[in-house]
């Protein structure tokens, strides 16, 4: 199931196309194209080399430009302030902030990031160590691998969104540490899908692999989340809370989330959880 | 002080009248107007949560539905009657185990009718039986631990009734400060707002007082998904955890009894948020800076990692454009472990002590003896010190450590084996693994967040939510490595000039 982008989400599009230049178009969605070795030929920018060049092309790219990656290792946050696509041409493209800071910066309302056959690792954070989302914008990440990621003062040792739309597609999420959801944390207004991913042996204090807090809305499909620790209140696997006015949506079909006691902790009436 | 006891009795006389009916030992309201009436109703100062009903076996169980309060879950209540009986059962036929005092906090876990079982803690240590709705106020969960009391546990709380206002004049940065209890996220989106005219602007107008100030409106922003912002009111009472006499969070320590003159906004709101959320325990699992400001004054918030910049001018640049900017700013530090190292106080056999502000990991204390006197201490990660056996007798040094996992004050005390003490207190060298101090010039706090007050050629001027330990100037080299980002709230109505 997908969801389109509010009204208010479109109105934001619009309006920073209104500028002196005229509008970029939005690059279509791709397949993943994992393994490849041959440049596309809808790549805008081709990076090699590994270090902050990945970084650099970013901040020098035009809105929907589509940046290609060789194979290395590219260090450093990477921040993104326009729309754009990160494309690996072959395995082994991997994004490692060393420890210190989160692997992504998405910080321009409006936007929509892609990236394609990456590796996230390394990236820590007070909350989502590969990537916090806190603008109303839209990442996608397909075919993607993130490890090694630490949020221990809130949470999300992966990703954290409180606005937003995340998207998470043939992902394999594993070994990441963060308090409150240990890989994952949608948190505040976000909307989250999750497509063909596995998000295993990731620690946390509540929800090992994932948490769902306030008015966050999640669609999993596909997907499998076992094998995560949570050493606090409830929900090895997911843990699920809002407040007293809003509360979490979580639909989980087609998915195996099991382990721990319980699997799942829901810790709002309010909450909706739907599994088929 | 004295108006607002006045009209208490009035409300609480009101309220009586108007609840009186509800008791059906009593009969129908107003069918004795002699027991409304009771002399001693008049005087609040012999009002015992009674019923105005009979005096004869009767303290605080008439059988009035309790009010509702907006936005409150969980099982946590006080006691708002003078004194109140705590029975072995349900009905006022049952024995009277305790006559629980005003602000006793109690749990409930079953409900018979307008009765509820309950656990009564506030030094109580959970003693059992059951109450009258009625007499009780739901407030925010907030965990009692008296039965689990470790070292380092705050001493049982209480639910005191404030009387105050919640401004005098403009808010400011250093009008809220945090206490025990894990919400420096809030209490810095508090400060920061109240830093900026826009933001003090909201903070006034988000707190609407209800009637005669006994109860406040707080109106909170809750974003819904595409950034658009819908009001959220939540009604609070004036009852605010304390204990020894002192206010417990918000406005952290402050005297009851001194509270004329303090703004008492940063307990009202941080009580409402608590209320919002589900209680104050659930404060108390971490929340972002910037998402609070965004709750608080519904402002579009962006947050920055250090790593996000370059350079040190780059960073300072994209402050100092914030600040210009009118923003509200707040700035959160890294979790790191950093090995602390102290000297004790005491002599011969002991005891030597020492506190100091700090959080520590168990099981990672020891004191050396430089000169290799004393024998090599440790700790077992249970909170007691120890040694390897020393001497004739095979003594053993001994010793607690409160490792101020909730107080925040490491707190150690040694004794040696009598003739095996240090030959100075000097040569005792206390080391272990702290949780919080980053930096020790200027004082920078782990896993917390602060102030963004302004900022320098050279750095970034902080404040602490805790009202001391400002780190002031922080020079932004040491700001890279200490923090991982500053939150900018653009305040809206910072260019409204209706707001």
């Amino acid at each position: 199931m997908t969801r389109s982008l509010p009204a208010a989400f479109a109105t934001a599009v619009v309006l920073l196309a209104c500028g002196a230049s005229p509008p970029v178009p939005e690059p279509a969605p791709e397949a993943a194209t994992p393994g490849a070795s041959t440049v596309p030929d809808d790549c805008t920018t081709t990076v090699s080399g590994g270090g902050d060049a990945l970084d650099t092309a970013l901040r020098a790219a035009e809105a929907g430009a589509v940046v290609c990656v060789q194979p290395g290792v590219y260090t450093g946050s990477h921040v993104f302030m326009r729309s754009a696509t990160v494309k690996a041409l072959g395995d082994g493209v991997i994004l490692d902030a060393g420890g210190e800071g989160p692997v992504l910066g998405v910080l321009q309302r409006g936007i929509r990031v892609e990236l394609n056959g990456l590796t996230l690792r390394n990236g820590t954070a007070h909350a989502g160590g590969v990537l916090p989302l806190e603008e109303v914008a839209e990442v996608v990440f397909v075919n993607c691998t993130m490890t090694g990621n630490t949020a221990s003062d809130y949470g999300g040792g992966a990703v954290f969104a409180r606005r937003g739309k995340v998207v998470l597609d043939g992902c394999t999420v594993t070994g990441n540490k963060g308090k409150t959801g240990g890989a994952l944390l949608a948190d505040g207004a976000s909307y989250w899908e999750i497509r063909g991913t596995k998000v295993t042996g990731n620690e946390g204090v509540h929800g090992g692999g994932m948490a769902v807090r306030e008015g966050a809305q999640v669609e999993m499909d596909g997907s499998t989340v076992t094998g995560n620790t949570a050493s606090g209140e409830g929900g090895a696997q997911i843990y699920i809370d809002g407040s007293t006015t809003q509360a979490p949506e979580v639909a989980i079909r087609t998915s195996t989330v099991q382990g721990g006691e319980p699997a799942i902790h829901v810790g709002s009436d309010l909450a909706t959880v739907v599994r088929e | 002080m004295g108006t607002a006891r006045q009209q208490r009795k009035k409300t609480a006389g009101a309220s009586a009248a108007a609840l009186g009916g509800g008791n059906s030992l009593a009969g129908p309201a107003g069918s004795n107007p002699n027991r409304v009436r009771r002399p001693e109703f008049e005087d609040d100062t012999s009002v015992r949560g009674d019923d105005d009903f009979d005096d004869t076996h009767v303290r605080g169980d008439d059988e009035t539905v309790e009010p509702p309060l907006e936005r409150m879950r969980g099982d946590t209540a006080v006691v708002k009657a003078t004194e109140l009986n705590l029975r072995k059962g349900a009905g006022i036929d049952n024995e009277s185990i305790k006559l629980l005092p005003k602000g006793t906090v109690v749990t409930r876990h079953a409900k018979k009718g307008k009765w509820y079982q309950v656990k009564a803690w506030s030094g109580f240590k959970g003693l059992e039986g059951w109450v009258h709705g009625r007499h009780i106020l739901p407030q925010p969960d907030l965990t009692p631990n008296e039965d689990t009391k470790e070292a380092g546990d705050p001493d049982p709380y209480v639910y005191s009734e404030v009387v105050g206002q919640p401004f005098h004049g403009n808010p400011t940065a250093t009008d809220a400060t945090q206490g025990s209890i894990g919400d420096c996220y809030l209490i810095a989106a508090m400060g920061a707002l109240a830093a900026q005219p826009a933001g003090q602007k909201e903070l006034m107008r988000m707190i609407k007082p209800n009637g005669p100030a006994s109860s406040y409106t707080v109106v909170f922003k809750q974003e819904r998904y595409g950034g658009e912002y819908k009001d959220i009111p939540i009604k609070v009472d004036m009852w605010m955890p304390a204990n020894d006499g002192k206010l417990k969070f918000a406005l952290n320590g402050k005297g009851l009894g001194d509270l004329e003159k303090a703004p008492l906004w940063p307990v009202i709101l941080e009580k409402a948020y608590a209320q919002w959320k589900g209680g104050y325990d659930a404060l108390d699992k971490g929340g972002s800076p910037g998402g609070a400001m965004s709750e608080i004054a519904g402002a579009d918030v962006k947050n920055q990692y250090v790593s996000y910049f370059r350079t040190d001018e780059d960073l300072l640049k994209a402050v100092g454009s914030a600040i210009d900017d009118g923003q509200a700013i707040t700035a959160a530090s890294k979790s790191k472990k950093t090995r602390q190292f102290a000297t004790l106080e005491g002599s011969d056999a002991g005891p030597y002590k020492v506190k100091m502000r700090n959080k520590g990991d168990p099981g990672s204390f020891s004191v050396t003896d430089e000169k290799g006197k004393a024998p090599w201490v440790f700790d077992q990660s249970d909170g007691k010190l120890a040694s390897d056996p020393v001497g004739e007798d095979k003594a053993k040094a001994e010793g607690t450590v409160d490792y101020g996992q909730k107080t925040y004050n490491v707190d150690v005390s040694l004794n040696y084996p009598k003739g095996h003490g240090p030959a100075d207190a000097g040569d005792l060298t206390l080391e272990y693994d702290a949780q919080y101090w980053l930096s020790d010039t200027p004082k920078i706090c782990g896993n917390h967040a602060y102030i963004v007050a302004g900022k320098t050629d050279k750095g970034i001027i902080l404040k602490n939510p805790w009202g001391s330990y400002h780190p002031e100037e922080v020079p932004a080299k040491l700001f890279r490595e200490a923090f991982y980002s500053f939150a900018g709230a653009e305040l809206l109505s910072k260019d409204d000039p209706s707001a």
